[in-house]
């Protein structure tokens, strides 16, 4: 299946990119796709700690199982003001 | 009751049809508390102090450094040493003479929060730190008072209202906190952002649909992108869970 992923803030600085399209395996869950960008962009794993998601535009606690054509956003909080 | 003069002065809202007379006089009864008047707090208390909220009252501890002149547009240079709650008190009673502007020199601490918030319509977090945005966010769980969140970094930012006891907290958006380091950021991502929560104040106040309730608006100016995310409540939450 292919998922959508835009980025946001920290986490497009981290990949250089606003967003891409990625093939994973059936029932992967959001955070298993999480695991496969880690792996993909290492700088990702510096922002975990804070990382929070978002699946076709609604807040995602880490545990949604993907389905094709998926809408995923990667984000951080930010905190300057 | 509005006066002639504030017919006048607000005649070009008072035309939008759900807005009205009735909505400017519930803005001219209302109090607001502006937490931080750095660049969300200028732009949000600009147009705040422009629509006529009868009573504003701005908490900052800090003072106008030349470094947040690229942003901070209620303070000039010569409020350079100055306290930024004083400075802004100023600027917004010069900008809207026709109401009343209170500058407190305060930190917000859990100690004195839901003092300062008392008596509040809504407070409007322009802070600039996650540590103090937790209390706040807690002295508005516990006072029963909407928070309309802001924050920025670089080109971009994010908007939220949180109404307690209905929608999800500042704490079940973001449970951890990034690392707190000094932040660039471009002045009209900041206006853009605190406008933006002026606005949401603007219409709740009024009695208009606060469109940002249980939502987080996502916003990188860099690329003109925006998400708007529905939130839900965490039961679990250390701050909001089992409250109604």
């Amino acid at each position: 299946m292919r998922v959508k992923i835009k980025f946001f803030s920290a986490h497009r600085d981290a990949v250089g990119n606003t967003g891409m399209e990625i093939e994973l395996g059936e029932n992967t869950d959001i955070s298993g796709m999480l695991d496969v960008l880690m792996g993909r962009y290492p700088e990702l794993k510096k922002l975990a700690d804070y990382t929070v998601l978002s699946l076709n535009h609604k807040y995602a606690n880490g545990t949604e199982v993907l389905n094709d054509g998926d809408e995923v956003a990667v984000f951080p909080p930010v905190e300057g003001g | 009751m509005l006066t002639g003069r504030d017919m006048k002065r607000y005649s070009r809202q008072i035309a939008i049809p759900d807005f009205g007379a009735e909505g400017q006089e519930k803005l001219k009864k209302s109090k607001v508390v502006i937490a931080g008047a750095g660049g969300l707090g200028s732009a949000a208390g600009t147009y705040l102090a422009t629509a006529g909220i009868g009573h504003i009252v701005i908490i900052d501890d800090d003072t106008v450094e030349l470094s947040n002149l690229n942003r901070q547009t209620l303070h000039r240079d010569n409020d350079i040493y100055k306290c930024k709650a004083a400075s802004a008190k100023e600027e917004l009673s010069m900008i809207n003479p026709d109401i009343e502007v209170k500058g407190i020199r305060e930190k917000i601490t859990e100690e004195n929060a839901v003092k300062l918030l008392r008596g509040a319509d809504a407070v409007v977090d322009c802070l600039d730190n996650f540590h103090t945005r937790y209390i706040l966010n807690d002295g508005s769980i516990t006072s029963g008072i909407p928070l309309f969140h802001g924050a920025c970094r670089e080109m971009g930012g994010q908007a939220s209202v949180i109404i307690p006891g209905r929608t999800a907290c500042l704490k079940c958006i973001f449970p951890n906190p990034p690392p707190t380091k000094r932040i660039p950021i471009l002045g009209a991502v900041a206006g853009t952002i605190g406008t933006i929560q002026a606005t949401e104040v603007v219409k709740f106040i009024a009695g208009m649909k606060t469109t940002l309730a249980g939502k987080l608006l996502l916003y990188d100016a860099r690329f003109l992108a925006y998400e708007l995310i529905e939130l839900e409540r965490n039961a679990q939450c250390p701050s909001c869970g089992g409250i109604e």
